[in-house]
């Protein structure tokens, strides 16, 4: 079994996660509204609640991925004196 | 060694489920099912907050959850994107405050909602700045320059009595320390190690205190202040920059940093220890910095490269298995 459920669900704020749901299962979001969950019963629950839509790992994968490009194009496009203040979003990897 | 029933009246009682943590608090069992000692004791963790009114890269924030403030940043990389919007949060609704008069990302911040103290930062075109500004609850007022130009620096304090240290542009400026009396700025004793854009807070400017991201980068150091010097304390576990914290010099909190990690480490002023991660990784965000009630009630929002969303830090009563170690 998979330790982790991929999925997207928008964050809506408050209450969308909570301190109770952080202790009962691993959580992890993403770029591209993908969240990462601990496979137990309460992750599973948690994300069909939040209308989540399950992806596989390469499916979130590639959301991230393409988010994290889009960050990077407008980093590169970015003066120097910017890109001296503000570091170039690095390539994320999945858990 | 006195025995449980000698000090607390009765036995440790065993049992197959444990009790809800509000009944077993102040209580030891025995679990027959997994047979294991427990108890129940405040456990830290993160929830989410109400979602920030915009992206915010690289903004400043004071106060607590229910009394937050957050301003300067932009919205992205380009300095077309920097910001001078002031938000004020209660826990549940961000309203907007008085317009900061810099637009400026990195400024440093301190205070209370209604006894903030900000400045410094990095604009364009120009570069970095020695203005600084304090805010009422409802409008900024300039204030007596930074004694050097800052970016990233750390703060501790409120309006009318604050420290702010370090700075990441000029290896001359970024060991300095100076006070705020709420009319002039005095030098302070140094810091040990550089310091820039990393964790800082603490109520008063006798409680700062200063975690990981020497100049330029990683760093597993802290230093904590005590009116008149700077002492170097236990170090972090994970070597760390771009990340920020709050609480005081003798409880607190280091959390995320580059490039966007979820890590959280909690000092309680003997040591530091991993405590539960964010739900998202940040670098180079707002986050409460006040901390009179400690870690309670702290929060983070925004960040670099990320979105708007805001998380809660508090404790809450926790069943937990007793070890040795």
């Amino acid at each position: 079994m998979s330790l982790f459920i991929y999925g997207t669900a928008t964050n809506t704020g408050k209450g969308f996660f909570t301190h109770q749901d952080r202790l009962n299962f691993f959580l992890e979001g993403h770029p591209g509204n993908v969240w990462v969950v601990g496979n137990n019963e309460k992750g599973a629950v948690w994300l069909a609640s939040k209308g989540g839509v399950t992806k596989t790992k390469e499916e979130a994968q590639a959301i991230v991925d393409a988010e994290v490009t889009a960050s990077q194009e407008a980093w590169d496009a970015s003066t120097d004196s910017e890109k001296a203040t503000l570091s170039r979003p690095s390539n994320i990897i999945l858990p | 060694m006195s025995a449980y029933k000698e000090l607390f009246g009765k036995y440790v009682r065993s049992v197959s489920s444990d009790p809800p943590a509000s009944v077993g608090t102040g209580e030891i069992w025995y679990n027959t099912s997994s047979n294991v000692f427990k108890t129940v004791g405040q456990v830290f963790s993160w929830s989410s907050g109400t979602n920030l009114p915009s992206v915010r890269w690289n903004t400043s924030g004071t106060g607590i959850q229910t009394a937050g403030l957050v301003f300067g940043g932009s919205t992205g990389p380009s300095a077309g994107s920097f910001l001078n919007s002031v938000f004020e949060y209660n826990g549940s609704s961000w309203t907007a405050g008085g317009t900061n008069p810099e637009t400026r990302i990195n400024q440093f911040g301190a205070g209370t909602q209604t006894a903030t103290i900000g400045g410094g930062g990095y604009y364009e075109p120009g570069g970095n700045t020695t203005a600084a500004n304090t805010y009422d609850g409802s409008s900024w007022t300039g204030i007596t320059a930074t004694p050097y130009a800052t970016k990233g620096a750390g703060a501790a304090g409120t309006s009318t009595a604050a420290l702010i240290y370090g700075s990441d542009i000029s290896p001359s400026d970024n060991k300095d320390s100076y006070s705020w009396n709420g009319s002039s700025w005095s030098e302070e004793g140094p810091l040990n190690n550089t310091f820039q854009n990393g964790a800082s807070g603490g109520p008063t400017e006798n409680t700062a205190f200063a975690a990981g991201s020497e100049y330029p980068g990683n760093s597993t150091r802290f230093e904590t202040y005590n009116g008149s010097s700077w002492a170097t304390g236990p170090s972090l576990n994970t070597s760390v920059t771009q990340n920020r914290g709050f609480g005081s010099s003798t409880e607190c909190v280091s959390v995320g940093g580059y490039n966007k990690i979820t890590t959280v480490e909690t000092f309680n002023g003997s040591s530091w220890s991993v405590g539960n991660s964010m739900s998202t990784g940040r670098k180079q965000f707002a986050s409460s910095n006040f901390g009179a009630s400690g870690v309670q009630n702290g929060w983070v929002g925004g960040g670099a490269d990320g979105d708007d969303s805001v998380e809660h830090y508090d404790g809450a009563a926790a069943v937990q298995t007793i070890s040795t170690s």
